[in-house]
């Protein structure tokens, strides 16, 4: 029996996931090989199996990579080049196979033989591989045995990139205020969940923080407000002007957006009281950011130089009640509202 | 033309002998130069290895003969910075942070920073941790509190 079989064979390793059974191509071997009683036979691991009665070095276990040892007794293991096919002990199968396989239309080298594992884990199945993944290419050896060495085809790359422990620490001092300030807003925030003191770090009510952003964060679009602060505002007006401010700021940029997200709100109370809120009549100079829903990822910061206010009771109302009437309100007086872009 | 050679000596004692315009963007060396007697094999840049001395030399060459005058130039330094950039990997990228903080190159710096911070974008809180060697020291209590606290963020 010098049956020159199985100088290839392949093994699809990845059986974690379920997926179809085999395409056209296959659909004959896969009805052959689905017939019959199907207990699960347990290959013991490291066990050479036998092939027409003498043991063959070809171990199963380096033919499915090592993950499993469990084939289903009524599959042919393998099956010869004239159709023949070989059960796993050795024996011929009765199910006729046709030959050649043919895949998508291609026909299959006959001297290759495909193992597929059918989704479920610990199954295999004799077919035509529908994706080329994880096979095994088995090296052939004169008498038809081999072992199984490489993969057949390259397992397809996982796009996403491993991110590797880098060997060199890098300083607080050069992260901080080197690094962190080049990132979008958003994600900043989103980083101080990394350890303690990038969480001291990175502050939102901190204005020198804020201006240091301001400067570093080249990627985002910088909107710069001229306005003049006449008289005291409260907190809450204060709020409200940022608010304004965001909005036209962004109106500005042709991005349509009259919603400032909760962090610019309370950033925006935060740096009146900080940066000279609590009656201040003084032109001021005040960082901020703000963004919108269509900002993608943020707007970038906003510096209001200086903030001409009127507040009016009627304009408080007309404010909370209708937002899209942000613009013409006479709450604050812009002289200078342009929008810089950088 | 005749230009001063400076020889700059790395943490392994290899030597890299560069123009004195091309050194001197670094305002360590410049000051070295001004102010101490160099040794005899150069000057001694004790905490900068051959490796990432020579990537530093290699950008310093590269920008203190380039002195881009039209939009043009411009353009193609900037690609040679990407060039540069892309075939470092990270540790490479953070030796030169190191160095160029060191060195006190302030666009090698801005360039480095900037690169670390491309990498870092749309990394999750893990990655980061991971990609700088931060062990996180929240409580699940505190973690939990501060993710409250800047919920936009997450949003």
């Amino acid at each position: 029996m010098e049956g020159r079989w199985s100088s290839v064979a392949a093994a699809k390793e990845d059986c974690g996931e379920s997926r179809p059974p085999l395409e056209e191509g296959g659909s004959a071997i896969t009805a052959a090989t689905h017939g019959g009683a199907s207990t699960r036979w347990r290959w013991p691991l490291g066990e050479p199996y036998s092939y027409g009665g003498t043991k063959s070095p070809y171990m199963l276990k380096g033919l499915l990579g090592n993950r499993s040892n469990t084939v289903e007794p009524s599959h042919p293991f393998l099956q010869g080049p004239l159709g023949e096919s070989w059960m796993y002990d050795g024996t011929k199968s009765s199910g006729p196979l046709e030959e050649p396989w043919t895949h998508g239309g291609i026909k299959l080298p006959t001297h290759i033989y495909y193992i597929m594992m059918n989704g479920q884990r610990g199954k295999i199945e004799l077919g035509v591989p529908d994706r080329y993944l994880g096979l095994v290419q088995v090296s052939g050896l004169s008498n038809g045995l081999g072992r199984a060495t490489r993969p057949y085809f390259r397992k397809k790359k996982k796009k996403k990139k491993k991110i590797e422990s880098s060997e060199i620490m890098l300083p607080e001092h050069l992260i901080m205020p080197h690094i962190l300030p080049r990132l979008p807003i958003n994600q900043l925030f989103r980083l101080k969940l990394v350890c303690k003191d990038w969480n001291q770090f990175i502050q939102a009510d901190d204005p020198h923080f804020l201006s240091h952003h301001f400067h570093k964060d080249k990627h985002h679009a910088t909107v710069t407000h001229s306005l003049q602060v006449q008289r005291h505002v409260s907190s809450s007006d204060w709020l409200k002007l940022l608010c304004m401010l965001t909005w036209r700021a962004l109106i500005g940029r042709g991005d349509c957006c009259c919603d400032v997200k909760r962090m610019g709100r309370k950033l925006a109370q935060d740096s009146y009281e900080k940066l000279g809120g609590g009656g201040s009549t003084d032109p001021e100079e005040i960082s901020g950011y703000c963004w919108g829903e269509k900002m993608s990822p943020c707007a970038g910061p906003v510096r209001i130089r200086h903030v001409t206010v009127a507040v009016g009771e009627d304009a408080h109302s007309k404010w909370r009640t209708n937002g899209r009437q942000q613009r013409t309100h006479p709450l604050a007086e812009l002289n200078d509202s342009e929008a810089l872009c950088t | 033309m005749s230009t001063k050679k400076i020889t700059l000596l790395s943490s392994d004692r290899e030597q890299f002998i560069v123009d004195e315009a091309v050194a001197i963007q670094s305002q360590t060396i410049k000051n070295l130069i001004e102010d101490t007697v160099p040794d005899e094999d150069g000057i001694p840049l004790p905490v900068v290895h051959s490796r990432i001395l020579a990537k530093v030399t290699e950008y310093l060459t590269k920008h203190a003969n380039y002195k881009p005058h039209n939009d043009a130039a411009k353009e193609e330094l900037k690609n040679w910075d990407v060039k540069f950039l892309g075939k470092l990997d990270n540790n490479t990228l953070f030796d030169l942070i190191l160095a160029a903080n060191y060195l006190d190159i302030k666009g090698l710096l801005d360039l480095t920073c900037q690169a670390v911070a491309d990498l870092m974008k749309g990394m999750s809180v893990e990655e980061v941790r991971k990609l700088f060697n931060i062990e996180n020291d929240f409580t699940p209590e505190e973690e939990e509190a501060v993710r409250k606290e800047n919920q936009w963020a997450f949003d």
